[in-house]
C-alpha cells in the first residue's frame, strides 16, 4: 500500500520512500523516513494533493509523489524496533544542572580547560558577525528585527526572504547579523537552501544563531544537528515555546543544553523576551569560538553502528581533501553518503578514492537494510527523537491547531474551498477600490485639487510667465497630482494581501490551486508570486526564487506581469471616469480577468513549446494560522506608500518635466501654439502608424505609452498634460479607450520590473520579455477592437 | 520675464537637478552587483 491510497484520518508507519533525487532528499530532510507514524489530514478540493501530518507539523505533497512512499496500517507490526544501545548513546539526564554553556563563570573554565588548543575568536569590541539560520517561516526576520530594530518584511508563509539581509545588533554596533532564508537541510534543494548553505560555508560567520519553532521541534533539530556538524560556534533559539507551553508542553531546556552540546535558549522573536540572553550567549561562543560539543550523532554499536562505521572510515579517507576544499571534514563525510554533487565535485576525489567509498556505502547498505540517503535521515531523526523523548513534552494539540483545524475546515474544504477564494478575493477588491480605498482616494483628490489651486492662485498673484506658469500647474502638479491620489488604493491593497500572507492564508491558497496550476504547467507554490503581482511586479518577481526548479521560476516570472500591478491602478481609474462613469466596477474588474485570461493562454502556449515538462514537485508545510501583527503590517503599509511617493516625487516628476518640455517647444525651441508643432508629436507621430489598426493612431496616446515604460503611472500624468477632457473625449470613443486599456494593461512591465527580471534571469530573458509583452498586448488589443 | 519668474524657473530647475542626482543614486544601490542571479546581493561573491 502507497500513501497516496491512505484514507482520510487513517493513519499509518512509512515503510520505504521510493523516487529519486531532490525531492526524495527533500522528503527525507522533512522527516519522511521510514519508521515514522504518518496520518492523512486531508485532500486538497480536487482531490490533490493531499496533506498529512508528520512529526506534528501539517505536510503537503501531490499525489503522484506519495504514492511513491510505501506505507503499512498495521502500526503495531511496522513499529521500529527499540535500540538499547541508542537509548544509552544519549546518556540518562535526570536532573542534569545548568550546563552554562555559551557564558563565562566556571562552566566556561572548564570547557576552556578540557580544549586549551582551541583558538581565541574576535577580542570584546572588534567586529563579529552572526548568521541567522533556520526553517522556513521559524521566525528568522523577526528575531532579525528585534535584533536590529529594522523593518524586514514578514510573513506568514514559507520563503518570504528570499535573499540575505544584513543589520547591526542593537546596543552592539560591533555585531553584524545576516539574516538568511529559510532552509530545512543543508542540502542544495531550492536556491535559497544554495544561498544560505554557500553562506554558511564560504563566509564563515563568527557564530551561527540556529532560530527553531519549537511547535515542531523534531523537524527543525534536523537543521539544527546539520549545522553542529559544521563545527562553528552557535547557539539554538527555542521560538514558539510561549505556544507550546500555554497547552501544557514544556522543553526542558537544561537537559536540551547537555545533550545537544550548544547553549539552548528559549525566546519570544516577536516581543523581545530572552534575546538579551540569546545575545550574551551568542557573543560569547564567538569571541571564544565555542563549537559544538557534540558532532557525532549516531552510537559504535546497535542497528546504526553500520551508519557510523561508514562515515568514520569516509572521513579518514577524505581528510586531506576536505581540508583542501575548506569543508568542515564531518559534514564533507555526511554530504558525501547522501551523494551531494556540489560537495564530491570540491572535494576532488581520485577515481580510487571514489570507489572506496562506494564500497564502503555498498557495505553499509547492506548492513543497515536502507540506502544511504535515508539511513543518513533516519540516523539524524533516531537521535533527534531520542532527545526529545527525554528533553520535551509534547501537548496533545497546540490552540493553534486547533484553531487553524477548524477555519481549515471552510477554507480548504472539499466544497468550500474555491468559493472561499473566490469571496475572499472578492472582498478584497471590494475593500480596495469601492469602499474604504475608494472614499480616502475621494479625500486625498479634494486635498491635492485644493492645493493646486492655491498654487495656481500664488502664481497668477505673484504675475509669473504664462510659460514658467504652466510649467509648474500643468507640468508638474498635473502630473504629480494625477498619480498621487492613488495613493490610498494601492495601500489598502498592500494591505490586504499582507493580511492574507501574515495570516497563513496565502499558503493554502498554494495548496488549493495546485492542481488547477499543473494543467498549466505550474506548481501551487507559483500562486503566491502570481498574486503578489496585483500589488507589484518586483517583489513577487523575486519571490518566485522560492520556486525550486529553473522552469518554474522562469515560467512564473514570464506570467507574472500579466497580473494588474496597482501602478496601473491610475490609468484605468483615469479612463473610467472619462469614459465608463458608473460602470467602474465592472470595466476594472474585466481588466484582472483579462490580465489572468491572457497568462492562463501564454502559459499554455509555453507550456507546450518552450516550457515542454512537469512542474517542480509541491512539498509545503502548511502553517498555523496567526493573528497578524499589527507592527509588521504597518511597517509594510509604511514601507508600500513611501516607495510610491518617492516615484511620485522622482520619477513621475522628473517624467512630468520631461513631457512638459518636449509638448511646449519645437525643435528650434520655440514655443509652440498647437501641440502637433512640438518635439513630442514630431517623435511619437511614426511609432503612432503601428497603433491604426488598434484606432490608437494619435501621436498622443503613443507618447503617454512610451511614457509608460518609466513607470506605468506616467501613462495618467502624461495624458493629463496633453489632453484636456474635452479633446480626450473628441479622440477616443468608449471602444478605442477600452483597447488602450487592455493594451496598457499587457504591454511592457516598467523599467524596475524589467532591472528586477534582468537580475535574476539575464538580459536575454528581460528582452524576451519586453517584446512578447508587446506582441502580446498588441494581438489582445487588436482582438478587442475587433469584437467591439 | 519679471524676477519672480526667473526664481521660480530656477527653483524647478534645482529641484529636478537634485531628484535626478537623488534617483540616480539610488537606482546605483538598487542594482547590486548583478554580477549572477544566486540572490546574494554580495559583489565579491563573483568576483564583480
Amino acid at each position: 500500500m502507497n500513501l497516496s491510497e491512505l484514507s482520510l484520518a487513517q493513519s499509518a508507519r512509512i515503510v520505504a520512500v521510493g523516487g529519486d533525487g531532490a525531492l526524495r532528499q527533500h522528503l527525507l530532510d522533512m522527516g519522511v523516513i521510514p519508521g515514522v507514524r504518518v496520518t492523512l489530514v486531508k485532500h486538497a478540493p480536487m482531490g490533490d494533493p493531499i496533506e498529512v501530518r508528520i512529526h506534528g507539523y501539517e505536510l503537503t505533497m501531490r499525489k503522484a509523489d506519495a504514492a511513491k512512499i510505501t506505507i503499512d496500517t498495521d502500526l503495531k507490526r511496522s513499529a521500529p524496533e527499540e535500540d538499547p544501545d541508542e537509548k544509552a548513546y544519549v546518556a540518562n539526564t535526570q536532573e542534569i544542572p545548568h550546563p552554562g554553556l555559551g557564558e563565562g563563570g566556571r562552566y566556561h573554565e572548564e570547557q576552556s580547560a578540557l580544549l586549551p588548543s582551541k583558538p581565541q575568536g574576535a577580542a570584546p569590541g572588534s567586529p563579529v558577525h552572526l548568521a541567522l539560520v533556520g526553517n522556513q517561516n521559524c521566525g528568522k526576520t523577526t528575531l532579525f528585527n528585534t535584533l536590529t530594530g529594522s523593518n524586514q518584511h514578514v510573513g506568514n508563509f514559507p520563503g518570504v526572504t528570499v535573499e540575505r539581509k544584513d543589520g547591526t545588533v542593537k546596543g552592539h554596533p560591533e555585531v553584524t547579523i545576516t539574516d538568511l532564508p529559510g532552509i530545512y537541510s543543508l542540502s542544495p534543494y531550492t536556491n535559497e537552501e544554495v544561498v544560505s548553505r554557500r553562506f554558511v560555508l564560504e563566509q564563515k560567520p563568527d557564530a551561527i544563531i540556529n532560530i527553531i519553532d519549537t511547535t515542531c521541534i523534531e523537524r527543525s533539530l534536523y537543521l539544527t544537528m546539520q549545522l553542529m556538524e559544521l563545527g562553528r560556534p552557535m547557539v539554538l533559539a527555542l521560538n514558539f515555546i510561549d505556544e507550546l507551553e500555554s497547552q501544557g508542553g514544556a522543553v526542558r531546556v537544561n537537559e536540551l543544553e547537555h545533550l545537544l552540546g550548544i547553549p539552548v535558549v528559549p525566546i519570544r522573536a516577536v516581543d523581545g523576551e530572552g534575546v538579551d540572553e540569546l545575545i550574551d550567549h551568542v557573543l560569547h561562543v564567538a569571541r571564544y569560538q565555542e563549537g559544538p560539543a557534540r558532532q557525532d550523532f549516531c552510537p559504535s554499536s546497535g542497528i546504526r553502528s553500520a551508519v557510523h562505521r561508514s562515515l568514520h572510515a569516509i572521513m579518514h579517507l577524505v581528510e586531506d581533501h576536505a581540508e583542501r576544499a575548506g569543508i568542515p571534514l564531518r559534514f564533507a563525510a555526511n554530504k558525501l553518503i547522501e551523494g551531494d554533487t556540489l560537495t564530491r565535485d570540491a572535494l576532488d576525489l581520485s577515481q580510487n578514492e571514489r570507489e572506496t567509498v562506494e564500497h564502503l556505502l555498498a557495505q553499509m547498505e547492506e548492513e543497515r537494510g536502507l540506502d544511504r540517503q535515508a539511513a543518513m535521515a533516519d540516523m539524524r531523526y533516531a537521535f533527534i527523537l531520542n532527545v526529545t523523548a527525554r528533553t520535551v513534552v509534547h501537548p496533545k494539540e497546540s490552540r493553534e491547531h486547533r484553531r487553524s483545524h477548524r477555519i481549515d475546515n471552510i477554507l480548504t474544504g472539499r466544497w468550500t474551498a474555491l468559493p472561499a477564494f473566490i469571496g475572499i478575493m472578492a472582498l478584497v477588491f471590494w475593500f480596495t477600490f469601492n469602499s474604504v480605498g475608494a472614499w480616502f482616494q475621494e479625500l486625498f483628490e479634494e486635498g491635492i485639487d485644493a492645493s493646486t489651486a492655491w498654487i495656481d492662485d500664488l502664481l497668477s498673484s505673484w504675475d509669473i510667465a504664462p510659460t514658467v506658469h504652466s510649467l509648474v500647474t500643468d507640468g508638474i502638479l498635473a502630473g504629480v497630482g494625477s498619480v498621487l491620489s492613488f495613493l490610498p488604493v494601492i495601500v489598502c491593497l498592500f494591505f490586504c494581501l499582507s493580511m492574507l500572507e501574515d495570516s497563513g492564508y496565502m499558503a493554502r491558497i498554494a495548496f488549493v490551486m495546485d492542481r488547477p496550476l499543473r494543467r498549466l504547467g505550474l506548481s501551487g507554490r507559483s500562486i503566491v508570486p502570481l498574486l503578489m503581482g496585483f500589488g507589484c511586479s518586483v517583489p513577487s518577481i523575486m519571490a518566485s526564487r522560492t520556486l525550486p526548479s529553473e522552469r518554474d521560476r522562469k515560467m512564473t516570472i514570464l506570467l507574472t506581469p500579466f497580473m494588474s500591478c496597482t501602478a496601473k491602478i491610475p490609468i484605468y481609474a483615469f479612463f473610467v471616469a472619462a469614459f465608463f462613469p458608473g460602470n467602474g466596477a465592472w470595466v476594472m474588474t474585466s481588466m484582472y480577468l483579462i490580465g489572468i485570461l491572457t497568462g492562463i493562454l501564454v502559459a499554455i502556449v509555453l507550456k507546450h513549446t518552450a516550457f515542454r515538462g512537469e512542474a517542480v514537485p509541491f512539498v509545503m508545510e502548511l502553517p498555523n494560522y496567526r493573528m497578524p501583527v499589527a507592527r509588521n503590517v504597518g511597517h509594510l503599509l509604511w514601507d508600500k506608500a513611501k516607495d510610491f511617493l518617492e516615484r511620485a516625487f522622482t520619477v513621475i516628476f522628473m517624467a512630468s518635466i520631461v513631457i512638459w518640455v518636449f509638448q511646449t517647444f519645437d525643435f528650434r525651441l520655440d514655443t509652440v501654439t498647437s501641440n502637433h508643432d512640438s518635439m513630442l508629436a514630431q517623435i511619437a507621430a511614426p511609432v503612432a502608424v503601428l497603433f491604426e489598426p488598434l484606432g490608437l493612431g494619435d501621436w498622443r496616446i503613443v507618447t503617454a505609452l512610451i511614457c509608460g515604460f518609466l513607470a506605468k503611472e506616467s501613462v495618467v500624468s502624461t495624458l493629463g498634460g496633453l489632453f484636456t477632457p474635452e479633446t480626450l473625449q473628441a479622440t477616443l470613443t468608449a471602444t478605442t479607450c477600452y483597447t488602450l486599456m487592455v493594451f496598457c494593461l499587457l504591454y511592457t512591465p516598467c523599467v524596475a520590473a524589467i532591472a528586477t527580471v534582468r537580475r535574476e534571469l539575464g538580459s536575454r530573458w528581460a528582452l524576451i520579455i519586453v517584446i512578447t509583452q508587446c506582441l502580446v498586448a498588441w494581438l489582445v488589443a487588436w482582438l478587442v477592437s475587433t469584437m467591439l | 520675464m519679471n524676477i519672480q519668474s526667473w526664481i521660480v524657473l530656477l527653483a524647478v530647475v534645482a529641484l529636478f537637478v537634485a531628484v535626478f542626482r537623488f534617483y540616480m543614486k539610488k537606482q546605483r544601490r538598487n542594482k547590486g552587483c548583478g554580477g549572477c542571479s544566486c540572490g546574494c546581493n554580495d559583489c565579491e561573491h563573483c568576483g564583480l
